[in-house]
């Protein structure tokens, strides 16, 4: 194992730590940063986990801070939040390039991370792949009956599950916060502002167009807005993209890989997407 | 900051040194020892805010990784306290071989705060203050504080938020009462904690029999730290930082 910990970006605020390649392979670098407020090192540590399984595969790995985050220091300038992240991956990647000559990159992201890195690739070329665990999510009519069935399972019956929805919705009422879509979209993008369909697919197309690999993950933790295998097939098929994305429904994880058995799972599944990409890359 | 590795090949560690913004000759170095697990992810934004306070106010500050732990290498199953403690040892050469400074101020926070006080029974010299900041007072209760977070999972005996206790872990928290840890006479020791219940004023007599220079405080701003709920969140309780920065600065 030959780590690295850096101070690097236009500002010197930005901390990260390099894990070199054992005995390099392709021309790829992977990138991992934080997932909400956790640090660098992921929920549990998954990407010290992943970035070390990386570099003894011969893909060297990058784990960093965003500005504000962990160690790097707060960002100095004006830019969004959204805007800073992506910069600070442009710092990240043009680190790599200087100290491992890798020139393509491949992203993952977890929670906003994710959404991060879906920016991050829609503004920079270099960027050939990423992997996004509950990125945006879209719940179409199926999603809401499936969810409805398993609250009446787990209340006993359609009859009280419908009268606790009721409940629900009266109390909201009375709370003058009534306003489902914008409570629905918060719990869907995890608080940013998310993308309506025909953008996010229009989105999409433009990285697939470029050839990027794109690896979608939906966990198990969000029954009210993801909770289905087709789910994303049933909400994006209309855009005829669908078959050009990895789309993977795992109701066995958790969005903060909760236990040691979801954390190997994890680790194993994320190396394995990046080491494919090497070849579809090329 | 500057990221530092240190320590033996096989035990490195990674930390960051603070050099201070300015020269104050009595400012003590302040080495920060940080918590375990999910409680460490949750506290560590907040101690890096410490450590730029601290080096604001003129104090060098050394915050680190146990090995096997963070972003330090090393792997989750070497998990030990007296391992750990033992780190703490040698982190603490190791700031004042950098700051030059004849006197380090330990704070621990959680596990790291039960880690230092077994870490004063072997290193005394130079350390001239130790802040045990809502320390775990008995392993057990911390264990099952964890437990009652953790369902069985194939293959894992125990584990809690995807950090795995192995047995030795387990074994070693399940003997650790701070109220038996016998402190050297004379250290200067600053407690904080959330409450006096049981334990807590069990720790209080303990130390106070051990004939330390005990400055003891109770605090509301003690934070949550174990829960799914607060995982997601950073814990910065500025009043109770504010307040530390003036003991270890008081102290000097």
């Amino acid at each position: 194992m030959n780590e690295t910990t850096l101070v690097f970006g236009a500002n010197g605020g930005l901390v990260g730590t390099l894990a070199a390649a054992t005995a390099p392979q392709g021309d790829i670098g992977a990138l991992l940063f934080n997932a909400g407020v956790v640090p660098r090192i992921g929920p549990n540590r998954l990407n010290v986990r992943i970035s070390r399984m990386l570099a003894a595969r011969g893909i060297p790995a990058m784990r960093f801070d965003i500005s504000g985050r962990g160690d790097s220091a707060p960002a100095r300038g004006m830019e969004s939040y959204e805007q800073q992240a992506i910069a600070d991956i442009r710092d990240a990647m043009d680190l790599m390039t200087a100290r491992t000559g890798v020139r393509r990159f491949a992203i993952m992201g977890i929670c906003s991370g994710a959404e991060n890195a879906f920016h991050a690739a829609l503004a920079d070329e270099r960027v050939v792949g990423v992997t996004l665990m509950d990125s945006y999510h879209y719940p179409t009519l199926r999603t809401h009956i499936n969810r409805f069935r398993q609250r009446a399972d787990m209340q006993g019956g359609v009859v009280r599950a419908g009268l606790a929805w009721l409940k629900r919705r009266l109390n909201r009422s009375n709370n003058g916060s009534d306003n489902d879509h914008a409570r629905e979209a918060a719990a869907s993008s995890f608080g940013s502002i998310r993308p309506g369909p025909e953008v996010f697919a229009s989105l999409l197309r433009k990285l697939l167009d470029r050839g990027v690999s794109i690896d979608l993950l939906f966990s198990g933790s969000f029954l009210e807005t993801y909770n289905y295998r087709n789910q994303f097939r049933d909400g994006f098929g209309r855009f005829g993209i669908v078959d050009r994305i990895n789309i993977d429904y795992r109701p066995d994880l958790d969005h903060t890989l909760s236990t040691a058995a979801m954390q190997f799972e994890m680790v194993n599944r994320t190396t394995a997407w990046f080491a494919s990409l090497g070849s579809r890359n090329r | 900051m500057t990221p530092v590795r240190f320590g033996a090949e096989a035990r490195e560690m990674l930390g960051f040194y603070h050099a201070p913004a300015r020269v104050v000759a009595s400012a003590p170095a302040v080495l920060l020892c940080s918590p375990f697990g999910p409680e460490a992810i949750r506290s560590y934004r907040m101690l890096r805010l410490l450590a730029d306070r601290l080096a604001a106010a003129g104090c060098p500050v050394l915050r680190f990784d146990y090995h096997g732990t963070g972003d330090s290498p090393g792997e989750d199953d070497v998990a030990s306290l007296p391992g750990w403690a033992g780190d703490i040892g040698v982190a603490h050469r190791e700031l004042a071989a950098r700051s030059g400074k004849n006197t380090v101020a330990w704070i621990g926070l959680r596990l790291g705060a039960s880690l230092c006080a077994m870490a004063a029974q072997t290193v005394r010299a130079g350390l001239g203050l130790l802040v045990l900041w809502d320390p775990v007072i008995t392993g057990m209760t911390y264990l099952e504080t964890y437990r009652s977070q953790s369902g069985p999972h194939a293959g894992v005996a125990f584990e809690t938020m995807g950090f795995e206790f192995s047995d030795r872990f387990r074994n070693d928290l399940s003997t650790l009462n701070l109220a038996n840890v016998v402190m050297p006479a004379g250290t200067r020791v600053t407690t904080i904690v959330g409450s006096e219940n049981e334990p807590a004023l069990a720790l209080k007599s303990s130390l106070a029999k051990a004939e330390v220079k005990l400055d003891w405080t109770v605090s509301p701003a003690v934070a949550e730290w174990n829960s799914e709920k607060a995982l997601n969140s950073a814990v910065i309780p500025m009043q109770l930082l504010q307040g530390i920065e003036s003991k270890v600065m008081g102290h000097a």
